[in-house]
């Protein structure tokens, strides 16, 4: 199926929109056939759990009659932990929904991932420890150059202007220090 | 009559004038790259158009709201795939009719249809949305609580494939509401000792992590070396005599059934133009035609996807309850300008109204000369690489949200958020109901404590008044409804697989070059 054909998992709702698979719904997947599922729901329980237990340790209410702070997170951790047992059962049965129109991922991708979170990490330490303008015009070209906008010369070119143009507009027109 | 005055002639100030211009040309070209919705970028200028007037600021984010759903049709026409998911539905007759060597005609009949539309739900908003307001106005905290209860249940059951994922990310946007002070007493919760929680999790920061940057972060991770095939070759741009007159019908049923879908909490464009392309078809006397490059589809859809706008602003003005992602985004920015949308901005600002009417409706009209005018120059950046864009939306991401506070943390927060919301997507879980539960937490719990305060703590409150009893039900049947339905569509396609051993289609799926559904 050529991209030009195929529905971009940019689109998040069009989950809600389009019917899922129908071979899916039609059973092809057996009891117990995807752990990934067990995990989901198991999480949101876990979730649910914590948010329980944080929320015991919040004061009671200073006015009679008045519900303590922890009733309503309380009530939505109750809440969560049955959708995370509903989870568990639709695995369990092997019931889950598939969204069939999420792009697959490219296995080569995740080296560009992994690094363009590096970079923003080291931008964020550095906007903090040297001042914006050098941190980002430093980061953004190791961005541009990473995330594939081409040679050195043109990333370095398309980074520095990047920078340039967020300070102008901060700087200068929105007079939001950086 | 005074306020109506006052809120149009707010929109004469050239520098009002000058926002919705901007608005309107960024939505149309945001539009236009798939991915990039009017969500995110409405998230991203959030944070740019706080330190302006709120009159300003509204130009800005109500012109990206609207030009969005003008622009998002081009791409779904010429290459197959929406701009946003508005425009999934302009996919099932705007890409055949391209195909066919009437992507002029296509575009055309599609700008038509979005202007007439979204200028009819804006009558319905100025029309309905004064007596919707002194309705709620004799809400108290039960009928609110129930109301938000509705709202929630509304979007999760037509926000993804799986009811309990969408449901859980509605609490878990309940839940990261609760993050700071408390609304009733004022002590901290979860704030785990960092400072910056104790006002809450920024709102901003985190939508434009869990839409912009997740977005950027999926596309990448999904990159193929496959590039996109862009049709170029337009042809005429207007309908002919004959083909106008065939519009009139599919455009009225779209106008009406996309103001009424969009009115509903929760239900967005996408749902609104397949909703109304399908009502199209069963009124249509060439329903055959559809799905295969029928300019009544294309009508249909494209004009529902702008109607349902003014049906939305309807719901989340007059009640408080965000229609949509968009605009829960937008409550976000006017809560902190101090003009929380519900019947009380109905009392105290009705100009407010008024003023965002006309400036949806000069909008619109641009919005509307754009998609006929510099159409050449906009299916060209469809072929802009995507590594450009990448960096250009993850620049304008992280030190957008830095302007809401003027704090790095700020910053790191919308890191997270990208990196949460990746792990959504690629998990399918709905970002939707999560930003909804956000926007509502605060109103559900303070409702929730004040109406069982009033009632000495018996829950009897939310059954006795008939309006939160009958919003109760009515949130009920939203979640058992969808289970009920896929159970028997289950049922029926297991039936019809061990019958016939073929597996069936969905006909109100695209197809690919092919005509095989993707």
């Amino acid at each position: 199926v050529t991209h030009a054909g195929t529905h971009r998992s940019s689109v998040p709702a069009a989950a809600g929109a389009l019917e899922t698979s129908e071979p899916a719904a039609a059973g092809s997947r057996g009891p117990f056939s995807d752990l990934r599922d067990l995990a989901e729901g198991a999480l949101i329980v876990a979730v649910a759990a914590v948010v329980w237990i944080a929320a015991s340790a919040l004061p009671a209410a200073p006015v009679e009659n008045e519900l303590s702070s922890a009733v309503w997170p309380k009530t939505l951790a109750i809440a969560l932990g049955i959708l995370g047992s509903a989870l568990i059962i639709e695995a369990l049965r092997g019931r889950v929904k598939r969204d069939e129109t999420l792009d697959p991922v490219n296995a080569g991708q995740w080296p560009t991932l992994a690094g363009t979170l590096a970079v923003i990490v080291t931008f964020l330490i550095a906007w903090h420890a040297i001042g914006f303008l050098v941190s980002a015009i430093v980061c953004f070209v190791l961005l541009s150059r990473l995330l594939g906008v081409g040679n050195w010369l043109r990333s370095a070119l398309w980074g520095t202007g990047l920078a340039v143009l967020m300070w102008v507009l901060f700087e200068m027109l929105l007079n939001i220090p950086l | 009559m005074d306020a109506l005055l006052d809120g149009f002639g707010a929109v004469g100030d050239p520098k009002v004038l000058l926002g919705v211009f901007l608005g309107t040309v960024i939505g149309m070209l945001i539009g236009c790259f798939p991915g990039v919705g009017a969500t995110t970028s409405v998230a991203i200028a959030s944070a740019f158009t706080i330190t302006m007037s709120p009159v300003q600021g509204l130009a800005v984010l109500l012109g990206i709201y609207m030009a969005a759903c003008f622009g998002d049709r081009i791409p779904a026409i010429l290459v197959n795939t929406p701009g946003t998911p508005a425009s999934i539905a302009s996919t099932l007759d705007g890409y055949p009719m391209a195909k066919q060597g009437k992507a002029g005609l296509a575009l055309g009949i599609s700008a038509l249809g979005s202007g007439i539309g979204a200028l009819i739900g804006i009558l319905a908003l100025a029309v309905a949305s004064f007596p919707l307001a002194d309705v709620a106005l004799e809400f108290g905290p039960a009928e609110f609580f129930a109301l938000v209860v509705f709202a929630l249940t509304m979007m999760v059951s037509v926000a993804g494939t799986s009811l309990p994922k969408g449901l859980a990310m509605g609490v878990l946007g309940l839940m990261i509401a609760t993050i700071g002070v408390d609304p009733i007493f004022g002590n901290t919760r979860f704030t785990v000792g960092v400072p910056e929680l104790e006002s809450g999790v920024s709102f901003i920061p985190l939508i434009i992590g869990v839409f912009g940057v997740a977005e950027v972060f999926d596309q990448i991770l999904t990159r193929t070396s496959l590039k996109e095939q862009v049709i170029t070759q337009l042809g005429r741009l207007f309908p002919n005599r004959a083909e106008r007159r065939q519009l009139v019908r599919p455009v009225a049923i779209a106008s009406g059934v996309g103001t009424v879908v969009g009115a509903m909490p929760g239900a967005g464009g996408d749902i609104a133009g397949l909703v109304s392309w399908d009502q199209a078809r069963r009124f249509s006397k060439h329903p055959d035609e559809y799905g295969k490059g029928s300019i009544e589809g294309l009508a249909a859809a494209d004009t529902a996807n702008n109607a349902q706008v003014g049906g939305a602003m309807a719901t989340t003005l007059a009640l408080g309850i965000p229609g949509d992602s968009v605009s829960a985004v937008l409550i976000g920015s006017m809560v902190i300008w101090g003009l929380a949308p519900g019947p009380a901005l109905y009392s105290e600002h009705p100009d407010v109204v008024w003023t965002i009417v006309a400036l949806l409706t000069l909008s619109t009209v641009l919005a509307t000369g754009l998609s006929f005018a510099r159409l050449k120059s906009v299916i060209k950046l469809l072929t802009m690489p995507k590594p450009l864009l990448w960096s250009l939306i993850l620049v304008f991401c992280l030190v957008g949200s830095y302007a809401a506070q003027n704090q790095i943390f700020d910053v790191w927060l919308v890191l997270a958020a990208g990196v949460f919301g990746l792990l959504m997507r690629r998990f399918e879980f709905p970002a939707g109901p999560l930003v909804l539960g956000l926007i509502l937490g605060p109103l559900a719990e303070s409702n929730l404590r004040r109406a069982l305060v009033i009632s000495d703590g018996s829950a009897s409150v939310f059954f006795t008044s008939p309006i939160s009893l009958i919003l109760l039900l009515l949130s009920a049947a939203a979640v058992v409804f969808p289970i009920i339905q896929r159970r028997r569509k289950h049922r029926s396609l297991t039936a019809e697989v061990l019958a016939t051993g073929a597996m069936p289609t969905d006909p109100s799926r695209p197809r690919d070059e092919t005509g095989d559904h993707s």
